[in-house]
């Protein structure tokens, strides 16, 4: 049998069913799922599609949030296979049109006006996704167990990529300034 | 420029930035527009598939249909039907399980999981593709044989064959069309993880 969790459903006379607790968490994390959008989507369009693609997904794993795990590690082990399948899937369909009258999200502008600050974005752009999955958990400050566990690979293995890493982000910083 | 410096700069831009909160009606809007997207999404795809079903299978049901109506020819044309009924429910469920991952898993796992559905959507297509067109090549045959096994019989035999061989090789390149980057794209994925 198919594990796949039911999809909650919107119904017009019920309402949003989990919508206190999970806007609650939802707009607690908000900054955090911009920056994961910011990261893997450069264009505005794009930006603005994976965010809202990762709150729907959101919303779909959200039945399946267990309370005994790290709301932390749950959002972004959501929102990070979102950024990495997401965009595939959209290789494979055509481009969403938005919708009229569908609300875009309110992103923070990327940091345009601060030449170091556009420079290391784009470093931190040309890694490889799965280093910028991983330096993104490392930059927000979690452990490299919990990072391992988002990632599904071992602590020593988080500690060893991460100082290759440096050495190539540092290269990179280098040829975009 | 030194990690924890990196950190630093990082910290200080995350604080910075003061997004609007989601009220829920712009919430349940885009939820209820991607949902919708979702169904478009497959709906789109499985009648794109049909369009190369139903022509032939119309004629196939004309053909036979034309020679008489019997209980065993009623019961081959319905079977046909049938056979593609189940090619739609199959194609229907394969693309529900691509989008249907659960992502609240680590990224390995995930990533492991979709390399298998895509595997499994991909062979579902090729078969339905291949199984769909040996079906009614078995068919014609059959068809013609009943008619007397001449020239023509053999002709048919010939002519099926290799319409059975282009559908394998148009199957293939067209499932590969169709998932081939995708995959290539996941493995890369995958690669990079296990990388130490």
């Amino acid at each position: 049998m198919d594990d796949v969790p039911p999809d909650p459903v919107w119904h017009p006379a019920q309402g949003f069913k989990f919508e206190e607790p999970f806007l609650a968490l939802l707009n607690a994390h908000l900054g955090l799922i911009h920056r994961i959008a910011r990261t893997y989507a450069t264009q505005s369009m794009d930006r603005q599609d994976l965010f809202q693609e990762m709150v729907y997904q959101l919303w779909r794993s959200y039945p399946s949030y267990r309370r005994e795990s790290s709301p932390i590690t749950w959002l972004y082990r959501v929102a990070l296979n979102t950024a990495l399948t997401a965009a595939r899937r959209r290789a494979r369909r055509p481009r969403l049109v938005p919708l009229a009258g569908t609300p875009e999200p309110a992103a923070p502008p990327p940091p345009a006006d601060d030449p170091e600050a556009a420079s290391l974005h784009r470093a931190i752009g040309r890694l490889e996704e799965i280093e910028r999955a991983l330096l993104m958990c490392y930059l927000d400050d979690l452990s490299y167990a919990r990072i391992g566990e988002i990632l599904g690979i071992s602590e020593s293995n988080v500690g060893v990529r991460l100082t290759r890493i440096k050495a190539k982000l540092r290269g990179l910083v280098g040829e975009t300034e | 420029m030194d990690l924890e410096q990196l950190k630093g700069r990082w910290r200080r831009e995350a604080g910075g930035e003061m997004p609007v909160p989601l009220d829920a009606g712009t919430v349940s809007q885009w939820i209820d527009a991607r949902a919708k997207g979702v169904n478009r999404e497959v709906r789109r795809r499985l009648q794109r598939e049909m369009a190369t079903y139903i022509p032939m299978l119309l004629a196939l049901s004309v053909m036979m249909l034309m020679q008489g109506l019997s209980m065993p020819r009623v019961l081959v044309v319905a079977g046909l039907n049938l056979s593609v009924g189940a090619i739609v429910a199959t194609l229907w469920y394969s693309e529900r399980r691509l989008t249907r991952l659960p992502l609240d898993r680590s990224m390995h796992q995930v990533l492991e999981e979709l390399l298998v559905r895509v595997d499994a959507a991909s062979r579902a297509y090729e078969v339905a593709y291949v199984g769909f067109f040996a079906a009614a090549m078995v068919l014609v045959g059959v068809t013609t044989w009943r008619a007397g096994a001449g020239v023509w019989f053999v002709a048919v035999i010939i002519a099926g064959a290799l319409v059975v061989l282009w559908a394998r090789l148009s199957g293939r390149a067209y499932v590969d069309r169709m998932f081939g980057r995708y995959r290539a794209e996941l493995t890369d994925s995958l690669r990079q993880l296990d990388r130490v």
